[in-house]
């Protein structure tokens, strides 16, 4: 009995285990739940590109020599606010217009790191994560960026049910949709900045996306799907740790393959909504 | 422009529920709607007809504010809609996301966020509210399903009872009868004209002509342009019905008169996706 | 529901996407192919016309260029690719660059397996230009481990340490090596390039004698070497020190350490009771300062792969080796 017990704590004896299993679930509390808008909403694409499109922001300010989040939040809300009124135009495709911002920002963010001539490992950094780097500092700023992400998602709750319901029942009732929209997308970006460290620009959409689809199947009621999301972010942080610590697997990327499995279990056996359900009923009728 | 916090204007006790004077409105160059004079008093029931693509979506949403008419002057109670959160706007069934993680007793919920305010949950007097209006629609044992647990007439009847919830004075349906069956439809017209009695105006928009006739005070009869206003034997004639309906109009000769048959078709009003 | 499954489909593929990046990221840090097969041996050089023209000799290295520069002087022009303070194992070249390698009489390159990354570029050159290894001839360090060298690879390096020049005899070898390829190249000066490097190799025996002096201070038990990465082999294996352990447990900076071998050198740091941890001064020492934090040790910044800014304390070769020698002894001598 006592062996596993040792076999579950020996990770955590070390310092940077510890911090790291902080950042990481930091990131799988926060990441779920605001994931569960961008579920909802179709925003997963928006998601995956303001996530490049931080990348020049990062790099300025590692040129400019500020801390590197301060960096990414300005270039991140800036992006936000303006793929909120690129979008409001009702003539341009959107995803189109999206896909040209991303795109340009992620080529500048590298030719910046190419004329640095000496950045290319911390590329590697910001695409997939440096959690095992993490310090006492940066827990501490996602902490208190993660506690402003969830006060406000909770300070506005029923107004970003109705406006992910229905945009237009939200014009109806007069909701400030435009205020609204902007501050799902300011959420958004700093979401993005706090799991910068944990999995990096490349992954954190799935980190958005993974465990709220997966809640998404299980749940009937937008609380429930918050509160198993971030459940099932907990989850793939700490499988996600062991593994990296007992496997040799890099830890953004040992994370985000457990999300993903479980993602698989939920699709194939949801009560209801299961692939596999969905197969034997339609034997059943058969006969 | 809408803030977090809005005064809302006072009724004007003396002004038409509703008026609309030469409501122009054009989409990307063509023109959608045009000449549109309505008046509609509180306690009225109005239909709104025509073909597809006649604009009846558009109208509803400009009546909501939703949308802003190029030209022309749109006033609730002596005021613009904007601002106004008495105007509960039903959408069609096909326009609903029905997978979306939420319980009837949530979307009735909704109409009141308004009335809770920002910052606040739900209060005592706010569920109060919420049952009664699940009473009147007879959705009460329904409360704790999730929407896309229901048949048409439910799913239609829990947008009445947020409508009611809002404490709506002006009601507007998007073509609430489609795809429901007959029972279905008689329902919701008899809470239509239930809700009518107790000071609050009503807008519907179908594409059943005999319907529009025998169960409507008034109606609005368009096809991009108001061709007729008024109680459905004004509206109801020949002439108005060959100018909406085009070639679809067909003459049935039959004791006591010929009988006038308009082919409206049925199915999704296309104008649903845009605007 | 089917709507929702093609959109969890969709997401699927993405994580999918995910990972394939993540494995390149690996893979890129790590370009396999050998650039030995690009060299010409020096003795299968042959000279050149130059009608007048220096030597135009383009080297990799600023350390290599110092070297260079001592035993060419005058006689050569030298450009070097890789600037000051940038990392050779994972710097990359611009068209400029390689516009420059192309006009070249020569390159010089540090050989040992440093310049693995830049396989591609030097390969649509060598055709045209010859290019010589300095450390041909030198006896290279194997990787070695106590893991299971199957398990564990997070790179794909051959496995040899290119870390030569911080063994000073070995940098003797390379300039003779440099008198040779420069003399059968312009045979006009080749008495200039042996006198020059014969003198230089004597610079380099006072600076070999004052190191084994200097680390004579460090008590036996203290000669443990904890750095960022196994750059400092030779120099270990010359004036008897042990190379305990590293945070990339690897010759280069652009592979990551795993969670376990963290662990393992915590372990190790607070077993062998070291006094300090040292790391490149260019190399991005954010986990290595937290490391040191960790155990409560000292950091100290070497310079690792490239020569300091000219004018600095460490803008030769020589002096570059006694900044370094001079912080380790302050480090570890009791």
């Amino acid at each position: 009995m006592a062996e596993w017990v040792q076999w579950l704590a020996e990770p955590f004896r070390y310092e940077f285990m510890l911090r790291g299993l902080w950042a990481s679930l930091i990131v799988g509390v926060v990441c779920p739940i605001l994931g569960t808008y961008v579920v909802l909403r179709g925003m997963a694409f928006l998601g995956d590109a303001l996530a490049h499109i931080i990348l020049p922001g990062v790099v300025l300010a590692f040129m400019l020599e500020w801390p590197l989040p301060v960096g990414a939040l300005i270039v991140g809300t800036t992006a936000a606010l303006a793929i909120g009124a690129i979008g409001r135009r009702a003539d341009i495709k959107e995803d189109a217009a999206i896909g040209v911002v991303f795109a340009g920002a992620f080529a500048l963010g590298v030719a910046m790191i190419s004329v640095q001539r000496s950045y290319a490992v911390d590329l590697a950094h910001i695409l997939f994560g440096n959690l095992l780097g993490v310090s006492n500092a940066d827990i501490r700023l996602m902490l208190a960026l993660g506690v402003v992400v969830l006060l406000t998602i909770f300070a506005f709750y029923k107004e970003f049910l109705v406006l992910s319901f229905d945009p237009v029942l939200a014009t109806t009732l007069r909701l400030p949709v435009t205020f609204l929209q902007n501050l799902l997308l300011v959420l958004l970006a700093i979401v993005i900045v706090i799991s910068l460290q944990a999995v990096g620009v490349a992954l954190v959409l799935a980190m958005l996306v993974t465990p709220a689809s997966a809640a998404f199947l299980l749940a009937r009621r937008l609380p429930v799907m918050m509160v198993l999301s971030a459940g099932i972010g907990v989850l793939s942080s700490l499988a996600g740790l062991y593994l990296s610590y007992y496997a040799d697997v890099v830890s953004g990327s040992a994370i985000v393959l457990v999300a993903t499995v479980i993602f698989g279990i939920v699709f194939l056996f949801a009560p209801r909504n299961g692939a596999i359900w969905g197969l034997w009923r339609r034997m059943h009728v058969r006969r | 422009m809408t803030q977090l916090i809005t005064r809302f204007p006072s009724h004007d006790k003396e002004a038409p529920a509703l008026s609309m004077e030469n409501i122009h409105l054009a989409y990307n160059g063509n023109t959608v709607l045009e000449d549109v004079n309505v008046r509609i008093q509180t306690d009225e029931l109005v239909a709104v007809v025509g073909p597809n693509g006649a604009g009846k979506t558009t109208l509803l949403k400009i009546v909501a504010g939703i949308l802003k008419p190029d030209r022309g002057k749109v006033d609730i109670f002596g005021h613009t809609p904007g601002g106004h959160v008495c105007i509960a706007y039903v959408p069609q069934r096909s326009q609903v996301d029905w997978n979306f993680p939420v319980t009837v007793a949530e979307v009735v919920m909704m109409g009141r966020i308004r009335k809770i305010g920002p910052f606040r949950w739900p209060g005592k007097n706010d569920w109060v509210f919420i049952r009664q209006a699940l009473e009147r629609v007879g959705m009460t044992e329904y409360a704790d399903r999730q929407i896309g647990e229901l048949s048409g007439g439910q799913q239609q009847r829990v947008f009445l009872a947020q409508a009611l919830a809002q404490e709506a004075e002006i009601i507007l349906l998007d073509e609430p009868f489609t795809g429901l069956d007959i029972s279905s439809q008689d329902s919701i017209l008899a809470m239509l004209h239930e809700f009518k009695g107790t000071g609050v105006a009503i807008l519907v928009s179908t594409h059943d002509l005999s319907l529009a006739n025998e169960h409507f005070d008034k109606v609005i009869l368009i096809n991009r342009r108001l061709i007729s206003f008024g109680k459905p034997t004004e509206v109801f004639i020949r002439p108005h019905l060959v100018e909406a309906y085009g070639g679809h109009v067909h003459d049935l000769p039959e004791a006591g008169g010929t009988l006038v048959l308009a082919e409206t078709c049925c199915g999704e009003d296309p104008e649903g996706k845009h605007g | 529901m089917s709507r929702w499954k093609r959109k969890s489909l969709f997401f699927l593929m993405l994580i999918v996407y995910g990972f394939v990046l993540a494995g390149c990221s690996h893979a890129a840090a790590n370009q396999s192919g050998t650039v030995e097969s690009l060299v010409t041996g020096i003795d299968d050089l042959s000279p050149l016309d130059l009608r007048d023209e220096p030597l135009r000799i383009v080297v990799t290295t600023n350390i290599v260029a110092d070297v260079v520069e001592n035993v060419g002087g005058a006689a050569i022009e030298i450009t070097t690719l890789i600037p000051p303070g940038a990392d050779p194992h994972t710097f990359q070249p611009s068209p400029g660059d390689l516009r420059a390698m192309t006009g070249a009489h020569a390159i010089l390159i540090n050989g040992a397996g440093l310049e693995e990354f830049l396989h591609q570029t030097l390969a649509q050159v060598s055709g045209e230009v010859p290019m010589i290894s300095l450390s041909e001839g030198i006896k290279l360090r194997q990787f070695q481990t106590d893991h299971d060298p199957d398990s564990d690879d997070h790179e794909d390096h051959a496995g040899s340490d290119p870390h030569v020049w911080f063994d000073p005899l070995n940098v003797m070898i390379w300039a003779e090596n440099c008198a040779q390829v420069l003399g059968t190249l312009d045979v006009e000066n080749q008495d200039f390039y042996t006198a020059n490097a014969r003198q230089y190799v004597e610079s380099l025996t006072s600076l070999h004698s004052w190191i084994e002096n200097e680390v004579a201070e460090i008590p036996e038990h203290n000669r443990k070497l904890v750095t960022d990465h196994l750059a400092f082999g030779y120099f270990a294996q010359r004036y008897g020190f042990e190379m305990i352990g590293s945070v990339i447990p690897a010759y280069s900076t652009a592979a990551e350490p795993s969670a376990r071998e963290l662990a393992d050198l915590n372990d190790t740091i607070r077993a062998e009771n070291v006094p300090a941890i040292f790391v490149g001064i260019m190399a991005n020492s954010r986990l290595t300062a937290l490391i040191a934090e960790d155990t409560g040790v000292d950091l100290v910044a070497l310079y690792t792969g490239s020569l300091g800014e000219p004018g600095g304390l460490a803008d030769t070769y020589i002096r570059f080796m006694q900044y370094d020698v001079n912080a380790i002894v302050q480090a570890l001598a009791e």
